[in-house]
């Protein structure tokens, strides 16, 4: 594993094929020798020079094509671009997430239309480090790099020097689990269920941590399992259910998914409630409803007098009226009785 | 509850009270139907929470829905023989119970029974009994009251849905469930409002039934007093409690209202599985999640805009007489649309057949209780919807899983759209040929007895005519609803 030769790693790379089927560790190493090699001749050149490929590499990367072609089966091979145009001066990153070890191609590109910039100097960094580069074609440099563990993960840089300068940077990650802005509500005495998703990567394992203080301490849950349950089927997401809660329980809860190229975490909040919290708005629907009804029979009950005070004073007028009507017509009689 | 002794008997207010209960019921049709429709906000935390796929957790909907249906002849019986009040206040007090019962739910199956179960029998006992009681206060502006009282369930999930999903966040769903039971309890509000009236309508059955030989004379004196089916006269005599039955749902046997009966089930059958399939047609043409949503939302809102301004639309005198012709009418359009629906593969397309849909779906759901007020009269109204509504039951839970079937096996939606849009168009003709053959043998029996016409034309003097128009608006309904065979004949 640590061969250092040259010609030793050429004859391992040739025998590669060969070693494939043995052990999954054995290409890994493989590919840290050829990587290392790589930056052995880096040291050996300058890295000033546009266009112009040395040997070394250009054999490297022929090998590693053959090397893809080969093995495609164990590694995959990625690809990204960065099409740097316009302003000089302002930078274009670009965000890569890897989940798996895998081989990866990232290329800066200058768009056409500037061919008159005399790109005098093109290097690749990672931090200090400078990376050998190679140039794809006649506006495009990219550099190579297998990634095998979180090492190799991190901010990789290009910059293009000349009348104006360029940058652009890559941000190799492992993949993001999104926790909860949200806190969870659950009630003293309940249980409450706790999920955490990783969309489209399949991690090797989740851990569940829960925060005391300062620190984070992992959930054994096969050590108090009638408190906590972990289920960690299917692989991409898992659940955490969380018994008998009290307000101890409250606070704040990381989700780990472990990826081979490293770990991520999501924060989850658990907020614990008593029954009183909904029980006060419920009180006062309930009020409001009460103090309606009542209003709404004695309203009605109010109405109903009304309307039967209202029809016993019009029968009082009619019969008022009938008894005047009688007497009029008592008089009227009478008088014309008395003209007679 | 007896009506009172001196009631007077009135025609129906159109105004006054009658917009408390256009009111009560708005609130009615909110807290049931758009409550329903809220439940599946919930699905999300129970899946969660109980461990459970989404098939298992959407029979909570199904149940619901299906008991609501399934038991509003339930719901008119109580509201018929005891008091719209008191039916619609009991129906309050189980719904909220439910809900209540439901925030301390340890597993799906308590859900099922309490959320699905109580719920939508408290849901059902107050759902048709408000309805009914719109129509018995008004006449003239019947559709357009009605039409205000049904929005209740689009705007009502308008602002539900958004209130619930805060709750939720809030509080979880245990304290959602308590405070959307709290909520319920304001259907004890609704029914509070619902005043008895008693219709000259409701009347009219009672000398008849006086002169009837095998009530005891001792009874008769105080039977003029107490109206008709009252608890007490059932105490009595078994006669009583038979014709009293028989009475409520004798216009089961009217050819109209057969008729009626067989529409509405081809109608809840081909419309029921469009609002489940829409968006996931929408987005198997390619339309994107964003849009798809908004289709939804496109439908519901013209359905409010449909239920109010076809309600409107109906009211005036000119369409008055031909408000049966309208709801054919709007349920062929929504069976023609259906057809187009396979058609229509991009997302321009099918704005426009949201648009049309979604208003003609609103406008029939409208004319739902004005049609069947027209058919069977308003006194029996509230058990007819009753029936009309228990038949939506079947078709709801049929058609969406039949539906999906078709898909699976076709492989695409075009079966199940054509099978829908038949089913309303099929639906809409039967009614028209019932109304045709109607027409005809009316005209028919017309020529062979001049003297409605006769009696016509005594009234054209002056001041005469304009009251008697009003009336005649009446007896020309009672006339169109009572066949040519009226009550007193039977």
């Amino acid at each position: 594993m640590t061969t250092e030769d040259a010609s030793q790693t050429q004859g391992n790379l040739t025998q590669m094929p060969t070693r494939l089927n043995e052990s999954s560790t054995e290409p890994m190493t493989t590919t840290r020798i050829v990587n290392r090699q790589t930056r052995e001749s880096i040291s050996d050149h300058s890295p000033v020079g546009h266009g112009v490929s040395t040997p070394g590499p250009d054999l490297t990367t022929q090998d590693f094509k053959q090397a893809i072609e080969e093995k495609a089966s164990n590694f995959t091979y990625v690809e990204y671009e960065i099409l740097l145009s316009g302003v000089s001066g302002t930078s274009k990153e670009k965000n890569i997430t890897l989940d798996n070890p895998a081989k990866v191609e990232l290329s800066c590109r200058l768009a056409s239309k500037y061919p008159h910039l005399n790109i005098v100097q093109v290097a690749w960094k990672r931090g200090n480090e400078t990376i050998k580069h190679i140039n794809k074609t006649e506006n495009s440099w990219s550099i190579q790099l297998t990634v095998t563990d979180e090492n190799e993960l991190g901010s990789y840089s290009c910059t293009l020097k000349g009348e104006e300068e360029f940058k652009a940077v890559f941000h190799l990650q492992v993949p993001k689990i999104e926790g909860k802005e949200k806190p969870i509500i659950s009630y003293d005495g309940d249980s409450v269920v706790m999920i955490c998703k990783s969309s489209s990567y399949t991690p090797i394992t989740w851990t569940w941590y829960l925060t005391n203080g300062s620190e984070q301490i992992a959930i054994n849950d096969s050590l108090m399992s009638d408190k906590y349950v972990i289920d960690r089927v299917p692989a991409n997401t898992t659940h955490l259910k969380i018994l008998k809660l009290t307000k101890k329980d409250d606070g704040a809860y990381w989700c780990e998914a472990v990826f081979k190229l490293g770990k991520s975490k999501g924060k989850l909040k658990l907020k614990v409630l008593t029954f009183m919290v909904p029980l006060k708005p419920f009180l006062v629907i309930l009020a409001e409803v009460i103090i309606l009804v009542a209003i709404v029979f004695l309203y009605e009950v109010y109405s109903k007098k009304k309307e039967k005070h209202a029809e016993d004073e019009k029968e009082f007028e009619q019969v008022e009226q009938l008894k005047s009507e009688e007497s009029n017509g008592v008089e009227s009689s009478s008088t014309r009785h008395r003209k007679v | 509850m007896a009506s009172p002794r001196r009631a007077p008997c009135t025609s129906p207010p159109d105004g006054g009270w009658g917009w408390m209960i256009v009111a009560g019921c708005f609130l009615v049709t909110i807290c049931t139907r758009a409550v329903t429709r809220c439940i599946s906000i919930f699905f999300v935390e129970f899946q969660a929470y109980f461990g459970q796929d989404y098939a298992r957790t959407a029979w909570i909907h199904s149940i619901v829905d299906c008991a609501t249906m399934l038991c509003a002849p339930l719901g008119s019986l109580i509201s018929n023989h005891v008091s719209c009040q008191v039916g619609i206040i009991l129906g309050g007090l189980l719904a909220s119970t439910g809900l209540i019962l439901s925030s301390f739910a340890t597993s799906l199956e308590h859900l099922y029974l309490s959320l699905g179960v109580l719920t939508g029998l408290g849901f059902a006992l107050c759902y048709s009994p408000a309805i009914a009681m719109v129509g018995k206060y008004f006449n003239r502006r019947k559709a357009l009251a009605y039409g205000i009282a049904m929005s209740g369930s689009g705007i009502g999930t308008f602002i539900l849905a958004p209130v619930v999903q805060l709750l939720i966040e809030q509080f979880s769903w245990r304290g959602a469930l308590l405070i959307l039971g709290g909520f319920v309890l304001n259907l004890c509000v609704c029914g509070a409002l619902m005043r008895p009236i008693a219709l000259k309508e409701d009347r009219k059955t009672a000398p008849e039934f006086l002169e009837q030989d095998y009530v005891p004379e001792a009874q008769k004196q105080d039977l003029k007093q107490m109206s008709i089916c009252s608890p007490l006269i059932k105490a009595w005599s078994h006669e009583c409690l038979c014709y009293c039955s028989w009475k409520e749902y004798d216009f089961l046997l009217m050819p109209s209202f057969t008729v009626l009966a067989v529409s509405v089930l081809f109608m809840a059958y081909g419309c029921s599985p469009l609002f489940v399939y829409l968006v996931p047609y929408a987005l198997s043409v390619g339309v994107s999640h964003h849009q798809a949503a908004f289709l939804m939302s496109i439908l519901g809102v013209i359905d409010i805009v449909g239920n109010i301004t076809f309600g409107w639309l109906t009211d005036r005198r000119c369409l008055k007489k031909y408000r049966h012709f309208c709801y054919l009418f709007a349920v062929g359009m929504d069976g023609l649309c259906c057809l187009f629906l396979p058609v229509l593969q991009n997302f321009p397309l099918l704005v426009p057949f949201s648009f049309t849909f979604g208003y003609f779906d609103g406008a029939y759901v409208t004319l739902i209780p004005v049609v069947t007020a027209d058919v069977v009269g308003t006194s029996s109204l509230s058990s007819a919807l009753g029936v009309v509504y228990f038949l939506h039951a079947i078709p709801y839970l049929v058609s969406p899983p039949v539906a999906g079937w078709l898909v699976d096996t076709t492989g695409s939606y075009t079966a199940s759209f054509l099978l829908c849009g038949f089913s309303m168009i099929f639906s809409s003709t039967l009614l028209c040929f019932a109304r045709l053959a109607k027409k005809i043998k009316r005209t028919h029996l017309q020529s062979l007895t001049n003297d409605t016409n006769t009696k016509q034309h005594i009234w054209t003097n002056g001041a005469i005519a304009y009251s008697v128009t009003g009336e005649l608006d009446q007896k020309d309904v009672e006339f169109l609803a009572a066949d040519t065979n009226s009550y007193s004949n039977r």
